[in-house]
């Protein structure tokens, strides 16, 4: 009769310890920069680069203590798409102009732009100090070029940034 | 006695089996994962247009019932248009103003002769002789690549087929191209 505190410890610790599991730090999030990445009117064959908060268009802050490397990937859910014509996903770029904090590698290396793509693009991988709960801080600026013949009109792409622990 | 203390061992194990379980499972299996969504937009000017290099035709001195070709073998002048569109558009040519020739004397406008040369367009152009005539003809309908901005070049030769019985002298035409997306 001695132990059943022990037990009822012991299966509160069952059901509480996941919970308390979920309380690490994991996160990412859009701390400069809007939703919408406007690149105004282009012309056929035109290039444009998005920089509207000087140097960069966003700011992406990512935080982790699980002590696990993570990976910050993008990929277009749908590109660039006006009635039945699209542009394709690899005429807009995403380019790091800055790593804040963090001790990882960038793919393409810092100011080299990397393609966007239908299917999931790795951008960074951390390293084991931006998993202890230190805030890395991303910078990107993006690249259009519109090809060299494109029907008119009004386009709209979807986008995702996924900060993930699975490769 | 013996029977409660055995019970208490195996509950004892499973407990702790939980708690490890409870531990390790989130790190195993628990892999995060969270995202953000963007939008992104541009709008695509559009673009309708239409260069001609030459649009005069001067065929020099005709004597009656001659047949004349401006730089025959080859072409004379070449027009290019882009459109994007994304609709079916047509180029048409016709005669602009009168002809000039000899005083008092008026031929026919399908006395005069155009035809396509040579195009890289892929939508339906114009084959063989055609007779000017007052009113716009149609000489090339887009296809979907014309459609999108590619550019459309059409080159084309003229002949003048002057009747017998009209007057010998010196004749020339201005021509008007149009772009257009009404039939």
């Amino acid at each position: 009769m001695i132990k059943k505190p022990i037990f009822i410890i012991l299966v509160f610790m069952l059901l509480i310890l996941p919970e308390a599991r979920s309380f690490a730090a994991f996160e990412m999030s859009l701390a400069e920069g809007f939703q919408t990445i406007d690149f105004g009117t282009m012309q056929m064959d035109e290039k444009k680069s998005i920089t509207r908060k000087g140097n960069y268009e966003h700011r992406f802050d990512f935080t982790s203590d699980t002590g696990r490397t993570w990976y910050f990937k993008t990929h277009m859910m749908r590109p660039f798409t006006s009635a039945q014509h699209s542009i394709p996903a690899e005429n807009m770029q995403w380019i790091v102009e800055q790593v804040v904090n963090g001790g990882g590698l960038v793919s393409n290396s810092v100011g080299s732009p990397g393609n966007f793509s239908t299917s999931p693009v790795l951008i960074y991988t951390s390293s084991g100090n931006d998993s202890t709960g230190t805030t890395v801080q991303i910078k990107l600026k993006y690249n259009l070029k519109i090809p060299e013949y494109q029907a008119a009109g009004s386009y709209t792409a979807h986008i995702r940034f996924i900060m993930v622990e699975v490769l | 006695m013996t029977i409660y203390r055995a019970k208490c061992n195996i509950i004892r194990v499973f407990a702790s089996l939980a708690v490890v379980f409870a531990v390790l499972m989130p790190c195993i299996c628990n892999a995060d994962e969270v995202m953000e969504d963007i939008f992104a937009s541009v709008v695509v000017l559009p673009v309708f247009d239409i260069n001609i290099d030459n649009n005069y035709l001067n065929f020099g001195v005709v004597n009656p019932g001659d047949s004349v070709t401006l730089k025959e073998g080859t072409y004379y002048n070449t027009i290019k248009c882009i459109a994007n569109k994304g609709r079916k558009y047509y180029v048409k040519i016709h005669i602009f103003g009168e002809v000039v020739g000899p005083k008092g004397n008026k031929i026919p406008s399908a006395s005069f002769k155009w035809r396509i040369y040579h195009t890289e367009g892929r939508g339906i152009a114009a084959t063989g002789w055609q007779e000017f005539s007052d009113e716009p003809q149609v000489v090339y309908t887009s296809d979907t690549e014309d459609e999108i901005g590619k550019e459309l070049m059409l080159r084309f030769q003229y002949k003048l087929d002057l009747p017998g019985s009209a007057m010998g002298g010196h004749y020339g035409l201005k021509v008007v191209y149009l772009i257009t997306e009404i039939e």
